[in-house]
């Protein structure tokens, strides 16, 4: 078969918040033949999303290679013209909210003065020949439910009729029924001889459609499958997903963590039927009820934007709650702590390492500074207490073996992980309020960090299991919830659509339901 | 031709000429530059260094103007030297200008450490003024000893009080980053009132329709120096400069003596990180604008009752100080020992711009060192506080 696309050692890297460099692709080797379904696959931040973005903006190297050629594709308006239709899977920057469907698809669309009447019957007709259901060009996007917005973003990367088709996660927020009838338009599209990239994590349907599988893990290629390896899971599909999860994973179970018998205490926090909206308004945390208990590490598993960010926004209070409640249980009883300010919150016994790098680290300032940051308001009074902070400060260096020249240094000049270690021994030591316990709340503390950090992180969050602090886990790396929680919540589209031990959980019963999936109820949650 | 034909000739000639541009520029502009924080804080010397290097340059570019009137800047700028620091009038002009500059430019400084951009101090001077003003006629019958307290806590408050928008308008997320409009803005309908005032309600009866306040009372003004026109408040005015040097600005082992100075760094950095962290944006930004229009206010009591040439409300209170003002703080390196020193610069100038007049060209040239100087210590701070990174454009 002729081959469609190649790219080849491409590399991406970006450097994230607080400067953690992350090797988004490492090398990266791909070839799309014509007329096949290939299936990226790779757990979240594995690199794939970067992959395919490789085609509409220059990576930092390698080469990409279309039809023989070797092109260089700088915006999605020449992958278009290059033949490319990419949907992609971050809808909320692919689509104009306040746009109709129509409007979006304009910009796709050659030429000048045209007129939108002949936009909307294109997409009236493109709706028909792809049967994506019923979706009114003139209805404004934001109206959209999110099953109906990715059938626009899928119909925005057929409608130019292209020869090569990316979906980047097409099914997420797709009904079961709606998946098998993009599949099926799928295998009618290979069948014209187009070559389709498809990314998902849902592991069946990818054995279920594909031809050939590449596999990534942290920027890099593991494996590709070829059409009779491909075919062989097929043969076996329960045995197929174990092996991809394998590959994906890696064979690391990673570190040999100690954890005591667990001794789960009292409730700590607990929401009820809390409600929370995003920035747009639209409600993306619905009747969420969680307790994290003393003792316990409560996980948060879930595909990230499925509304982990705004629930724990809502609890320490960057977001205000819509409806609902969130209780603090502590000697003196319990106090209902919804929309309490950030600091209140905090002096309760709340600490708070938060995913994004620059909410927790000032890198202009001093390592001490730095350090003070959760103390200095512990001083009576308008004044600092010196000494205590210095003394406070030294310890916190000494105790967590931060590697740095002086307290004094500016924290611009740490490494990634001694910045995380910094931010970490910060919160974890800080003492709650008289008769309160403690809950520590993590929301992925070990993205981007090297391996002893990690390891020193996750040892940490654990530490503070063993000494009766509830803790609070939010993260999208399967690994990790599998590996430390006690606990785990499952969130999907706002809801917490289950929660396993940690005896119950395993890596295909908590992926399955990050997809969206109840084990045991498929289908009765459907049409929802 | 059909509409979509000629809408598909269009873009191709778009295509064409963006490309012939852009072929254009790799050719004649074939670097990429990427700029990146540096690790490291600038030393003491470097930012004097900075400093100093940035004044020159605001002077050079003003001596161009001055060479294109057949003016030897050199001679032009040793002779404002000579006039501000060396003469007895001079000296004591330096000092009169000294005290309402070092009062606006200290309280700039607070904001400005929190990246909160309050431009429009002249406002809040006027403010401090007119509020002086109206205390100093209706509380005549008080003595000196109360009158003039009370006068000034009246321009504290009234400048405070104009500069508390500025708050809300820079944290409150709707507004988010137009604190510097708006401080810019206040200075209008601050003018007008003075405007309004001295041609209506509070016009001197007999001072044939001038538009000008009578003379304030003499147990208004404020005591001067013996045999000098410099007034008390230059202790006051360096008093406050040192207050808030030693509560806000110093650090001892990399530690404020107060919250609020730690806050304001931390607010000045990374205001994410703050809130994160339980800080209140809006508080450290009310605190510092209240500070910071209450001190020029009391630039403007400062005016009104201690400038012998004044002692009374006139449109001339406006002498675009609170502006000159913006430069000072900057050059001063935000730290409020720095301020002195180029609050003295400054006032300098402002004294020895009487030589410019005398070389022939209108006094108003004299802000030119404002913009000129402003401009090169921001762009010398950016450059030393960045590293720039040449590269050969790849594509090329
Ligand atoms: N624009 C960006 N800026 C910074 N980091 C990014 C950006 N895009 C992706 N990343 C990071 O690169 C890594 C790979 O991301 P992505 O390709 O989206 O993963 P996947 O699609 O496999 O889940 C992740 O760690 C992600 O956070
Ligand atoms: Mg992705």
């Amino acid at each position: 078969m002729e081959t469609a696309l190649e790219m080849r050692e491409v590399c991406k890297t970006f450097y994230g918040e607080g400067e953690v460099e992350i090797r988004a692709n490492d090398h990266v080797n791909f070839t799309l033949k014509k007329g096949e379904i290939h299936a990226l696959l790779g757990e979240n931040g594995a690199g794939k999303s970067t992959l395919v973005m490789n085609l509409c903006r220059r990576p930092d190297s390698g080469s990409v290679i279309i039809e023989g050629k070797e092109l260089e594709l700088k915006t999605p308006r020449d992958a278009l013209e290059h033949g490319i239709g990419i949907a992609h899977q971050d809808l909320s920057r692919t689509l104009i909210e306040r746009h109709t469907v129509a409007e979006n698809v304009l910009s796709l669309t050659k030429g000048f003065l045209l007129s939108i009447d002949t936009v909307e019957e294109a997409v009236r007709e493109a709706v028909q020949k792809f049967d994506l259901g019923d979706i009114d060009p003139k209805m404004k996007v934001w109206k959209l439910s999110g099953g109906e917005k990715q059938r626009v973003e899928i119909l925005k990367a057929l409608i130019t009729d292209p020869g090569i088709i990316i979906l980047d996660e097409p099914t997420s927020m797709l009904t079961p029924p709606e998946v098998d009838d993009l599949f099926a338009l799928l295998e009618s599209l290979k069948a014209e001889g187009k070559a389709i990239v498809i990314i998902t994590h849902h592991l069946e349907e990818a054995i279920q459609i594909s031809d050939r599988i590449t596999v990534l893990r942290r920027g890099q290629v593991v494996d590709t499958l070829d059409e009779g390896r491909v075919q062989k899971l097929k043969s076996n599909p329960q045995q197929g997903v174990r092996e991809l999860a394998r590959l994906m994973v890696g064979k690391e179970t990673l570190y040999d963590l100690k954890r005591q018998e667990l001794k789960p205490g009292q409730i700590v926090l607990e929401t009820q039927d809390l409600c929370v909206e995003n920035d747009m308004g639209i409600q993306v945390v619905t009747n969420v009820n969680l307790g994290a208990r003393a003792g316990e590490i409560l996980g948060i598993a879930g595909i990230a934007g499925n509304g982990q960010r705004e629930l724990l926004e809502s609890i320490v209070h960057f977001r205000v709650a819509r409806t609902g409640k969130i209780l603090w249980h502590s000697d003196a009883g319990e106090l209902n702590i919804t929309n309490m300010s950030v600091g209140a919150i905090r002096d309760l016994g709340v600490s708070y390492i938060p995913e994004n790098r620059r909410k927790a680290m000032v890198l202009d300032l001093t390592v001490r500074e730095n350090l003070m940051m959760s103390y200095y308001s512990d001083s009576k009074g308008l004044l600092i207490d010196r000494d205590a902070m210095i003394q406070l400060t030294d310890e916190l260096i000494e105790q967590f073996s931060v590697d740095t020249p002086s307290p004094l240094a500016p924290m611009r000049s740490m490494s990634g992980g001694n910045k995380q270690k910094i931010v970490v021994a910060r919160e974890i030591s800080r003492k709650p309020a008289q008769g309160s316990r403690r809950l520590l709340i993590a929301e992925n503390p070990t993205f981007g960090l090297d391996v002893a950090t990690t390891q020193f992180v996750r040892e940490e969050l654990l530490k503070q299991r063993d000494s009766g602090a509830a803790v609070l886990l939010v993260s999208s790396d399967l690994t990790e919830i599998l590996t430390l929680c006690d606990r785990i919540s499952v969130i999907y589209n706002g809801e917490i659509i289950g929660t396993l031990t940690s005896e119950e959980a395993t890596r295909e019963s908590v992926g399955l339901m990050m997809g969206g999936f109840v084990s045991d109820s498929i289908g009765s949650e459907e049409g929802n | 031709m059909n509409l979509e034909s000629f809408g598909t000739s269009l873009t191709r000639l778009k295509t064409m000429v963006e490309r012939g541009f852009g072929y254009l520029k790799r050719k004649l502009w074939p670097f990429e530059i990427t700029f990146r924080k540096r690790s490291s804080k600038l030393t003491f010397e470097q930012s004097i260094r900075t400093r100093i290097l940035a004044l020159l340059l605001g002077l050079a570019v003003v001596a161009v103007i001055f060479l294109a009137y057949g003016i030897n800047p050199l001679v032009l700028y040793l002779d404002i030297f000579r006039v501000a620091f060396f003469t007895r009038y001079g000296i004591i002009e330096t000092l009169s200008r000294f005290i309402p500059l070092l009062l606006v430019a200290i309280g700039l400084a607070i904001p400005f450490r929190a990246k909160i951009d309050n431009i429009g101090a002249e406002g809040q001077l006027i403010v401090g003024a007119i509020a002086a003003t109206g205390v100093a006629f209706s509380l005549q019958h008080l003595p000196s000893g109360i009158l003039i307290p009370i006068m000034f806590l009246a321009g504290f408050a009234a400048g405070a009080l104009w500069a508390l928008p500025i708050a809300i308008f820079r944290v409150k997320s709707q507004f988010k980053g137009s604190d510097v409009v708006i401080s810019f803005l206040l200075f209008f309908p601050a003018l007008y009132l003075v405007e309004y005032l001295v041609t209506g309600p509070w016009q001197d009866p007999a001072g044939w329709g001038f538009p000008q306040s009578p003379l304030i009372p003499e147990s208004a003004r404020i005591p001067l120096f013996p045999t000098t026109r410099v007034h008390l408040t230059i202790i006051l005015a360096v008093g406050l400069t040192l207050l808030i040097h030693q509560y806000l600005v110093r650090t001892k082992d990399g530690i404020t003596e107060t919250k609020l100075g730690y806050e304001i760094n931390v607010m000045g950095e990374n205001p994410e990180a703050g809130e994160a962290m339980g800080m209140s944006f809006l508080k450290v930004a009310i605190i510092t604008v209240l500070l910071s229009g209450g001190l020029a206010g009391l630039a403007g009591v400062s005016e009104v009752a201690g400038n012998p040439n004044l002692y009374r409300l006139r449109m001339e209170i406006s002498t675009g100080l609170g502006f000159t003002g913006i430069a000072v703080a900057w050059l001063g390196g935000l730290n409020p020992i720095g301020v002195i020193v180029s609050s003295l610069f400054f006032a300098g100038l402002l004294a020895g711009g009487v030589e410019i007049q005398s070389a022939g060209l209108p006094f108003g040239v004299v802000n030119l060192f404002n913009g000129a100087i402003l401009f090169f210590v921001l762009v010398t701070e950016f450059f030393l506080r960045h590293t720039a990174e040449w590269r050969l454009r790849r594509d090329n």
